[in-house]
């Protein structure tokens, strides 16, 4: 009902983008527990683009940068092999993508589309690296909340593949 | 007309055009602007990559930016000011006695320099040249002229020097400021399909650049330390401001020692002790070897590695176009430039563009 334009002329307070893009921002796991001065901070080093839709953020082999964040649109998830086209995911307002290239410099493993006009928010290695060196308290808790999700998909990964039997499989391959 | 039947709209044509051209007569009038600042903007940003990391860690240890900026600029200003005041301390009597039209004294400080330089020349040079046609009182004479221009026009270059170097700190303070927003607004006008390879080639680049200018600044210091200290132990006067020099032209490889050494041989020359020409050597060399063995190949070569060939090549060229400062910014100038290139090469390679 709050979001009702009635409501919405009825306020005082126009919303701001601003505040918008923060509250998104706390809400993305990478930014965790940050101070409101935190997030500021990080507001300026991150680079806002604008992508048509058909138009990708990466491609299969690009070498990873960094992790976006998605403020408005859908971004699409895929792998191409051959003819085949395995969907992933489709990403929409507050959900984040390639956030192990803000570790590691390894290439990207899937392609992110835009599906529709999406607009995203872009957050590199190297603004990370200039945030440990200038403010390294936020550096690092940016740093273990990117540890504890790769750590949940490890926990994760582990469980599908013990469901699956691989490491009984793996284990009785090296005991034999 | 509907632009659905035939793909052609015109307005939307029309309002494009307009936004371009307002885009581009707004970069012209920018880059008209901006010639004439071209050197306080160059220096300001060489400043601001030097800088830079040391208001990183200030603000690292929790103070705000803007007193980071200001304790870095700061610092910068106490320490220029020094310099110029140890300059003029040490050389401003001298400047005064060239300007001054009583200046026989040393006319014939010089006269009698050239001629015991002819005398020694004529012993040991071979018979077939001819010393004689040279003039050398002539050559004393316009020496000493172009010293007092020098120093007459010294006035009128200082209000136009300090002009300078106010604005350079201006746009310095601006630069450590905010580089983050300039950056990030530079980085909006990048097509999406570059963006991440141009985030990366940026950073490489940023980071050689820095490295490369804190291995020179650790070269210049330690050169202009060792040799202050050694020239002012043997007692060779304006020693600090001998030492800048020495330090300043070490920076053009392979003939920049020779043109360093020349001065403080020249003051040594003029000096009644005869030795004080060999402890200057001796001084000189034993800053040269401490370049030569630690701070070359330790710092130097780690961010920029040039073939010597390459760098006499690039040396060449830009004292062709610029003269003698085209000389000192040679070799981080071309070393950058190669630099930017390789890591060009390898992100487009990466990105599958070339």
């Amino acid at each position: 009902m709050a979001d009702s334009p009635f409501w919405t002329a009825l306020q005082f307070r126009k919303p701001d983008p601003e505040t918008e893009l923060l509250d998104l921002l706390k809400q993305v796991p990478v930014f965790e527990n940050l101070s409101n001065g935190g997030l500021k901070l990080i507001r300026h080093l991150c680079h806002q683009r604008i992508y048509k839709e058909g138009e990708h953020l990466f491609q299969v082999g690009d070498p990873g940068l960094g992790f976006y964040v998605v403020l408005e649109g859908k971004i699409e998830i895929y792998r191409t092999d051959g003819e085949h086209t395995t969907r992933f995911a489709v990403l929409s307002k507050g959900d984040f993508l390639g956030e192990p290239a803000l570790i590691d410099d390894t290439i990207r493993s899937a392609a992110a589309k835009a599906l529709t006009y999406s607009r995203v928010l872009g957050f590199f290695r190297p603004d990370l690296l200039g945030l440990i060196a200038r403010k390294p308290r936020i550096g690092n808790a940016i740093l273990l909340n990117i540890s504890r999700i790769l750590v949940k998909r490890l926990n994760a990964t582990n469980q599908i593949l013990e469901e699956k039997g691989v490491f009984y499989e793996h284990e009785g391959a090296v005991q034999s | 007309m509907n632009p659905n039947e035939n793909g052609f709209d015109l307005s939307a044509q029309i309002v494009r055009l307009i936004y371009f051209a307002l885009f581009f007569g707004f970069l012209f009038l920018i880059f008209f602007g901006i010639t004439s600042l071209i050197a306080p903007l160059i220096f300001a940003l060489v400043l601001a990559f030097l800088l830079n990391p040391a208001a990183d860690f200030l603000e690292g240890i929790g103070l705000p930016r803007f007193l980071c900026v200001i304790a870095v600029l700061g610092s910068v200003i106490l320490i220029g000011y020094g310099i110029v005041q140890l300059v003029s301390l040490l050389t401003g009597d001298t400047v005064a006695s060239i300007s001054n039209t009583q200046s026989e004294a040393l006319f014939h400080t010089l006269s009698v320099f050239a001629e015991q330089s002819i005398g020694y020349m004529k012993e040991h040079l071979p018979s077939f040249i001819n010393l004689e046609r040279f003039d050398f009182n002539t050559i004393a004479g316009y020496v000493l002229e172009t010293a007092k221009d020098f120093s007459r026009n010294l006035l009128d270059i200082i209000p136009n020097l300090l002009s300078n170097i106010m604005v350079t700190l201006f746009i310095l303070f601006f630069f450590l400021l905010e580089g983050d927003a300039i950056y990030n607004n530079l980085m909006k006008l990048i097509p999406n399909r570059f963006f991440e390879m141009t985030v990366q080639l940026v950073h490489k680049i940023k980071t050689s650049i820095t490295s490369y200018l804190r291995g020179l600044a650790i070269q210049w210091t330690l050169i202009a330390l060792i040799d202050t200290i050694g020239f002012s132990i043997i007692g060779l006067p304006f020693a600090p401001l001998l030492a800048v020099f020495v330090a300043t032209v070490n920076m053009i490889p392979y003939i920049g020692p020779l043109i360093g050494i020349t001065p403080p041989l020249l003051i040594a020359m003029l000096q009644p002790e005869g030795s004080l020409v060999i402890m200057t050597v001796a001084v000189f060399s034993i800053a040269l070897i401490v370049d030569v063995v630690f701070t070359q190949p330790v710092i130097l070569v780690r961010s920029v590695q040039l073939h010597p060939l390459v760098a006499l090549l690039a040396i060449m060229t830009f004292q062709y176009f610029l003269g003698i400062a085209g000389m000192i910014i040679a070799i981080p100038t071309t070393g950058i430039l190669l630099v930017s290139l390789g890591i060009m090469h390898r992100s487009l390679k990466a990105f599958r563009i070339i």
